[in-house]
């Protein structure tokens, strides 16, 4: 587990920061992009099945800590990494 | 005397916690089985296709205090228990699984009591609830206005917004996703099958197979069903997504089940 979080301390390049939170730099439709930062990431969280939306399983746009938002989504599993 | 009922709830769940339509199935149950206690007809309804609970998505902004993807879940039932009843055993449930965090709301109706002109009126402000920010005032005001039972149970009752426009959009018959999987025979071992369309309905209950446009497939023609078979409510039936899959090498077309992708606009 530990081993991931390092390999995520490159979430800059899927993730920026504005306003404290962390948005992803793709669109809702960039499938490729939200694939590998959840492999990339040790804070995905299968959603419910209903609210999955990409065929492959390990997917931002599958998690349940991103929050969709009118533009691509926010990612609340970095922003609690950080308060802790 | 058995009447037909949309109840639909919003806002009840939170990261790690039961969802919204683990939940709107439960109370689903528990009010077929209640039914069922008391009337033989209702069992009718267990394999109804209109038993199904529907997803509605609803507008993702930074002024709504959402989980993670703003959807309401709506489901209709036949019964004969009264408003007080139905709300009562929905209202418990409710409680005890919200999750602490939640705004929970519930709206109920009893279909016959809607005019056309109300179904107009809760349709348009479900489709308003997909684009634009609506208030608790705009949705009490709504239920006052139609006669909706609409209530809120715990946080701050945002959900009441979602559980209105949630039965507006049921209503509308061209929203949402069906909830859950729909089994065709699909196994370990058989991870596809050519599936006649008429074979589909049968297996699984639903009105309809439709392309991405809409078209309707007919009786006789083929699918090729694979993965997860997930339902959309479209056209007032409840039906398969296809769209047409041409072979890489033969360039020959065929129909198979929509993918996630496809499914999310729906």
């Amino acid at each position: 587990m530990s081993e991931k979080v390092e390999g995520f301390s490159d979430k800059e390049n899927w993730f920026y920061q504005q306003q404290g939170k962390w948005l992803f730099r793709f669109t809702n439709e960039d499938d490729h992009h939200a694939q590998q930062a959840a492999k990339h990431c040790d804070q995905f969280m299968e959603d419910d099945e209903d609210e999955m939306i990409d065929d492959e399983l390990i997917s931002c746009f599958n998690c349940m800590k991103r929050r969709w938002l009118i533009e691509g989504f926010e990612c609340r599993g970095l922003a609690k990494k950080e308060n802790v | 005397m058995i009447k037909s009922w949309l109840i639909c709830i919003d806002d009840t769940d939170d990261i790690g916690t039961k969802g919204t339509g683990e939940i709107a199935e439960e109370i689903m149950d528990l009010l077929n089985s209640k039914a069922l206690g008391d009337h033989v007809e209702g069992k009718v309804r267990l394999t109804s296709s209109s038993a199904w609970v529907t997803r509605h998505q609803l507008f993702v902004h930074p002024d709504i205090p959402y989980t993670s993807h703003n959807s309401a879940m709506c489901f209709e039932i036949l019964s004969s228990l009264t408003l007080a009843e139905i709300k009562d055993i929905c209202v418990i449930h409710l409680k005890a699984e919200s999750a602490l965090a939640a705004d929970p709301g519930l709206a109920i109706i009893e279909k016959s009591l809607l005019t056309t002109s109300a179904i107009q009126r809760l349709m348009a402000f479900g489709f308003e609830t997909k684009r634009q920010v609506k208030t608790k005032s705009d949705a009490y005001e709504l239920a006052a206005n139609l006669g909706i039972d609409l209530s809120e149970h715990g946080g701050t009752g945002q959900g009441v917004i979602g559980a209105i426009a949630g039965i507006g959009l049921r209503l509308s018959g061209r929203d949402g996703r069906v909830k859950g999987q729909l089994d065709v025979g699909l196994t370990n071992s058989t991870k596809e099958l050519m599936l006649s369309v008429h074979q589909i309905k049968k297996l699984t209950g639903l009105d309809a197979v439709i392309e991405l446009n809409g078209f309707l497939l007919n009786d006789e023609e083929s699918v090729l069903v694979s993965g997860k078979i997930k339902a959309v409510l479209q056209n007032n039936q409840f039906a398969l997504l296809v769209y047409q899959h041409r072979d890489e090498l033969t360039g020959e077309p065929s129909w198979r089940n929509a993918l996630k992708q496809q499914l999310k606009n729906y």
